[in-house]
């Protein structure tokens, strides 16, 4: 069992919205470490979208992506490639 | 592109919705404890998309409507559809069902004899169940706020179809009078048309679908059927052909016993499907191709209903003819031009705000009218009257609704032309006067409803009814036009 975190700060001034929420979570469910989200005080289930959702990510929001499990490390590698590149997204909405 | 881009987001996030756990677990440990799965679901949606709805950011509120959306989905398909058939759930002598909403099939499977009432969250007044367990003369309450979550199998349940009263489990001095309730007044059927005590002549006919429908009108002291709903002939698992069509058609034809009876033509479309006749998907479909519209975009189904109706005529002189949902006057050229051997009075049903509003011509093209109040209502006040949420605007006694049934009224008198009403506002009772004050002499009604429509009518004078109709034509309010009819 291993575990892994990484910080990531939003700049997408749409913060993260329901769309690449999604797309975060679908990626996050493929691996079989417990990946949990931190935003200050709360903590979000990373393969829940409603979960991340209630985080209300708005952007400058700071997050720890945290996984736990056997593939802990590829799974926050993996999930912080993604926020980067859902970050650098505009939003169309 | 980028309405298939909007399509796709939602999509998206519906799929990673659908496989949340925080959606999912509490449904699964809901119904491993043993609750319904429609309930389970339909909690769980209800419970995330408040929590969502409270995040302070409105970009992520709406999204509670994704899940919302998603809950209904699951919904549709844990919904009674799936269900083989009705009839195998009822054993027992004595059934309740209770259910989110029945389609009119499902309704009309419902044995009138093991079914002793319908109670359902879903559906106004006016909905095809409420409309179809009348005319069964099933009890039905529809629009019991939750209802599924409260009610399980084995319950006893009161229920009271006139006053729209549903207990469950009563105890104590209701469920005495229910277990006493006499099913009939024991008072004499008033057979034969009746007259107002100024002595005006008033028909008041019943709505059927089926030769067994007429025989029951006719038991139940119906001087004629106004409107016979052929739709339902094309609703099984086979479409009748000609001849099969004409051999029912003669069959109800029979059963009026030489009283006037008014097939209306195929009337599909809107909320009335009918799977072998392949109707298109529509975005709108009660302003889509439904009624004469299907009708006539399929002329050799359509000739050969006229031509089996036709024959039927031939042999039954109280057969006559109406056709559903005209919008322009060419449309009834088009079915004279089908039907050119056509001995039958062929009517026109006012429906369409067009066709109300044409009245005076329609009414000297058609051998006689007959105002759907429903439709009518619906397309007036542009209210779908299967939609909870509007259902109190739905409201047959709108003053928009009475002048335009007064001007149709008017118009047809002014040509001589009968007019009639076979919607759900005339099988209602108090409604009567109003109706004959604005000019009608047909009624066309629920059987259950023929006795008590008439006794209404036999209590009122012409005089009066003027009177009350002129006050309705002036309101203002649907308020002020209710207070009108109510008994003083």
């Amino acid at each position: 069992m291993t575990r892994a975190t990484r910080v990531f700060i939003v700049q997408n001034p749409s913060g993260l919205h329901a769309r690449p929420a999604a797309r975060f979570v679908e990626q996050a469910r493929r691996f079989e470490s417990a990946v949990n989200v931190g935003r200050g005080e709360t903590t979000a289930n990373g393969k829940s979208l409603v979960s991340l959702l209630k985080l209300g990510i708005s952007s400058g929001a700071r997050l720890t992506l945290s996984a736990e499990g056997a593939d802990a490390q590829a799974a926050v590698d993996a999930l912080i490639g993604l926020l980067v590149e859902l970050d650098a997204e505009t939003e169309t909405h | 592109m980028r309405l298939g881009d909007e399509q796709a987001a939602i999509f998206e996030v519906q799929a990673a919705l659908i496989e949340d756990p925080e959606w999912r677990d509490p449904i699964f440990g809901q119904v491993a404890r043993g609750v319904r799965p429609e309930v389970a679901v339909a909690e769980s949606t209800d419970a995330l998309a408040a929590e969502i709805r409270a995040i302070p950011d409105e970009y992520l509120q709406q999204r509670a409507i994704d899940i919302l959306d998603l809950g209904q989905r699951v919904l549709r398909l844990l919904g009674p559809g799936e269900v083989a058939s009705l009839a195998d759930l009822l054993d027992g002598p004595d059934v309740i069902v209770a259910a989110h909403d029945l389609t009119p099939s499902e309704t009309l499977a419902l044995e009138p004899g093991v079914v002793k009432a319908i109670v359902t969250e879903g559906g106004g007044r006016t909905s095809h169940t409420a409309i179809l367990a009348r005319q069964l003369g099933i009890p039905a309450v529809v629009g019991i706020p939750g209802l599924l979550a409260t009610v399980r199998n084995g319950l006893v349940v009161a229920v009271d179809g006139d006053e729209g009263y549903c207990d469950l489990e009563p105890t104590g001095d209701i469920a005495r009078r229910f277990s006493a309730a006499a099913p009939a007044r024991d008072r004499p059927l008033l057979h034969a048309p009746v007259r107002t005590s100024d002595g005006v002549e008033v028909h008041v006919l019943a709505n059927a679908a089926t030769p067994n429908d007429v025989r029951r009108a006719i038991d139940a002291g119906a001087d004629g059927i106004g409107l016979y709903r052929t739709e339902f002939l094309f609703a099984g698992d086979e479409l009748p052909d000609e001849k099969v069509q004409e051999s029912i058609y003669c069959e109800a034809a029979a059963a009026a016993s030489g009283r006037p009876i008014t097939f209306r033509t195929l009337d599909v479309g809107g909320d009335k499907d009918a799977p072998l006749l392949e109707l298109e998907q529509e975005l709108n479909p009660f302003l889509g191709v439904r009624g004469v519209r299907f009708s006539l975009a399929r002329p050799e189904l359509f000739s050969s209903q006229l031509r089996a109706l036709t024959r039927t005529a031939v042999r039954y002189p109280n057969v006559r003819v109406m056709v559903p949902m005209l919008t322009v006057l060419e449309e009834l050229d088009l079915v004279r031009d089908l039907a050119p051997d056509a001995t039958f009075p062929l009517g026109a049903m006012v429906e369409v705000p067009a066709a109300a509003i044409l009245a005076s011509e329609l009414a000297k093209t058609a051998d006689f009218l007959s105002v759907g109040t429903n439709d009518l209502t619906q397309y007036v006040l542009a209210v779908d009257r299967t939609n909870e949420r509007l259902s109190s605007l739905y409201d047959e006694l709108n003053p928009a609704v009475v002048r335009l049934l007064g001007s149709i009224a008017a118009a047809a008198a002014a040509t001589g032309t009968e007019a009639g009403v076979c919607g759900e506002l005339a099988g209602r009772p108090l409604a009567a006067p109003l109706l004959l004050g604005l000019g009608y002499r047909h009624l066309s009604v629920v059987p259950p409803q023929v006795q008590n429509v008439k006794r209404a009518i036999t209590a009122c004078t012409l005089a009066s009814a003027e009177v009350l109709a002129g006050q309705a034509l002036r309101a203002t309010r649907t308020v002020h036009v209710a207070q009108l009819l109510q008994p003083t």
